[in-house]
């Protein structure tokens, strides 16, 4: 079974703050007048349901791990790997969206192509360079110049450096 | 619905709306065929085209990527042992063989006449299914309603082929996260802080976004990459003569024929997709073929029940989402998030435009897909052989151009960002994705005939549970639901 400690903790986390939403809801609800169960009816029977939910599934893990110990297989060295590379991409993700505001869609856009090609395997730095910038043009080109979708402008310092691209790609 | 219908005609033959379906048609075709992006992908990735369109014509455009997505796939499952989309994996097992027997050119008119034909058909009982279903569905009380959406979830949890408490909490976990923001009920905000990230209404769509485009690209960095590799894989040589003569057609009449309707029956099961929908066709044919062993050596049977069915599922998944509001699969659900920002009510009431216009859209895009398929199948080799590490973050650039061009707001991106992160997450701990997504798209309507029905009781549980429709639909739900678990009990007693 896959991260299972992982899993576990999380869904002790989750179900935790399901338990902690349920309440703070309930001190949130305003009295109900009419027949309407209120605005926190919704969420909170979600709230007790999600938390039933994973005690069960905690329990049913935790039969299992107990009935599989001692036989649980050792992750081999290429899972590690894959599981390095996707959580690197997943702080690529993450940075990217962080960056966007600071520094633009372009800037942006070409570093973060530019990382993630490289984590996807391509080394030849030059090409990954001059692919991130043909990319991102296109992408600009198509989406912020000619279907008029607003992509975020560089700020600050970035402006000033970049805002000749926005000039030569306004047409 | 004929008066619809001909109106929806003078409409659908101007030429903006002809060219975006075969513009959709194109787009779709090149975006199945690629490896690694699968249907859903394909719908998220036309988002920003369609954002600036009319309803109708987006509802069209986005209808005939759907369609043509999943016939790419095929094309280069035949050509490359690759399968686009997972819908067409079973085409691999016959429509290979084919082509590496000097096959090609057949192989592929089996599979693009198939998908036309299953295609079709599955418009056509779309166009006469809906409007029964929702003339039936206005008369629903709302807690024969809620018991609906009750029976659409259960089905998918049922079909779902994992963990079933695990496929609940995803479903529940969508229900909730749509519940932050906005009560339907009253337009109150609830759970609402200042600078939190759910000061206001939560958007579905770019949640649906990150979960399907960035999550899966997410999901395949962690992954071994097949295909795509910057260099041509093994592959048979030429072409040669694609369309397969009319005898042979006429002789496989009768797979085509079932395999679309079973593509149209399983299509409006809630979760059950184009996928299954393949995969059952194949092993049902395995059945009640007179030569069992041939499939899997290169028949063409394998390949028209595969491409007939999983094009019938398109159609069917469409029949739920446009007369209930119930999406039929994942790209179902996106697009009815979609149809949700445009304020479109979703469900019974939905205008007869859309249906109109999805149903033309359908039909233009399966004819014109055999023509633009045909003529640009010798040049798929050129998009297998782009590589992941440009058509990856460039799916992550778009799904990012698609959550931006909505409002304009980051905190959209960040929230598509945080999905896509989670949607990784959950298809490695084994966690239902679709689940996720009908929680995401149902829970407002759902709360909503909910708490409507418990106001019209006056308050009272006992009323809502006498009337016998809504008993009825919670029963078959419960014993749907029981199933899964009567199984395993069986299985362990044998």
């Amino acid at each position: 079974m896959k991260g299972n400690k992982v899993e576990r903790l999380f869904l002790i986390a989750l179900a935790v703050f399901c338990a902690a939403g349920f309440f703070l809801a309930g001190k949130e609800a305003p009295g109900s007048a009419s027949a309407d169960p209120g605005a926190y009816f919704w969420p909170r029977f979600l709230l007790l349901l999600l938390f039933l939910l994973l005690l069960i599934n905690l329990i049913c893990e935790w039969i299992i791990y107990n009935k599989k110990k001692g036989n649980v297989l050792e992750k081999s060295e290429t899972e590690r790997l894959h599981k390095r590379r996707q959580f690197v991409g997943m702080v690529l993700v993450a940075w990217f969206v962080i960056l966007m505001p600071v520094t633009g869609f372009v800037p942006d856009c070409m570093l973060f192509f530019a990382f993630y090609g490289y984590l996807l395997g391509e080394r030849r730095i030059l090409l990954l360079g001059v692919r991130s910038l043909a990319v991102t043009l296109f992408i600009y080109i198509v989406f912020g110049e000619i279907l008029g979708i607003a992509l975020p402008k560089s700020v600050g310092m970035f402006a000033k450096v970049l805002g000749f691209f926005d000039g030569l790609l306004s047409f | 619905m004929v008066t619809a219908f001909l109106f929806e005609t003078e409409f659908f033959f101007s030429p903006a709306a002809f060219f975006l379906v075969i513009g959709g048609t194109i787009l779709g075709i090149i975006f199945g065929a690629m490896p690694g992006v699968n249907a859903s992908m394909a719908v998220v990735l036309a988002l920003p085209l369609a954002y600036n369109m009319d309803s109708t014509l987006a509802m069209a455009f986005l209808s005939a990527i759907y369609c043509a997505s999943i016939t790419g796939g095929g094309i280069t499952a035949i050509l490359f042992r690759v399968p686009g989309t997972p819908a067409s994996a079973p085409t691999t097992l016959d429509g290979y063989p084919m082509a590496r027997n000097g096959q090609a050119g057949r192989a592929l008119g089996f599979s693009l006449v198939s998908s036309a034909l299953g295609g079709i058909i599955g418009a056509v009982f779309m166009a006469i299914l809906c409007p029964i279903i929702s003339t039936v569905a206005l008369l629903f009380s709302p807690s024969e309603k809620f018991a609906v959406f009750f029976l659409g979830f259960s089905i998918l949890v049922c079909l779902d082929h994992g963990n079933i408490i695990k496929t609940w909490i995803a479903g529940i976990a969508g229900l909730l996260i749509a519940s932050l923001g906005t009560d339907p009920v009253t337009g109150n905000l609830r759970f609402a802080r200042e600078g939190l990230i759910f000061s206001s209404e939560v958007e579905i769509l770019p949640i649906m976004i990150g979960l399907f485009a960035v999550g899966g690209v997410l999901t395949q960095t962690g992954k071994e990459r097949k295909g795509g590799s910057g260099s041509l894989p093994e592959s048979n040589g030429g072409i040669g003569n694609i369309f397969p003569g009319f005898t042979e057609l006429w002789r496989l009449r009768f797979p085509m024929l079932r395999a679309s309707l079973l593509g149209v029956l399983v299509g409006i099961l809630p979760g059950a997709g184009a996928t299954s929908a393949s995969f059952l066709s194949y092993a049902i044919e395995k059945k009640v073929s007179r030569q069992p062993e041939k499939l899997g050596t290169g028949v063409p049977e394998g390949i028209v029940v595969s491409e007939a069915a999983n094009n019938g599922a398109v159609g069917g998944s469409m029949v739920p989402l446009l007369s209930l509001g119930i999406p039929g699969g994942n790209a179902a659900a996106i697009i009815m998030a979609f149809l949700m920002t445009r304020e479109a009510q979703v469900g019974p009431g939905l205008h007869p435009e859309y249906l109109s216009c999805v149903f033309f859209a359908m039909l233009l895009a399966n004819i014109v897909m055999v023509a633009v398929a045909a003529g640009v199948a010798k040049s798929f080799v050129r998009i297998l052989m782009v590589p992941y590490h440009i058509v990856g973050p460039m799916v992550v650039i778009m799904a990012f151009v698609s959550a931006y061009g909505l409002r304009h707001s980051i905190r959209d991106v960040a929230l598509m960002a945080g999905a896509g992160v989670m949607g990784c997450l959950m298809v490695r701990l084994g966690y239902s994705l679709a689940a996720l997504a009908l929680g995401l798209v149902l829970s407002h309507t759902w709360e909503w005939n909910l708490r409507y029905a418990y106001v019209l009781s006056g308050g009272s549980l006992e009323r809502i549970a006498t009337r016998p429709l809504t008993v009825l639909l919670l029963s078959v739900s419960m014993l749907i639901l029981l199933y899964p678990v009567v199984k395993l009990f069986m299985r362990r007693e044998k």
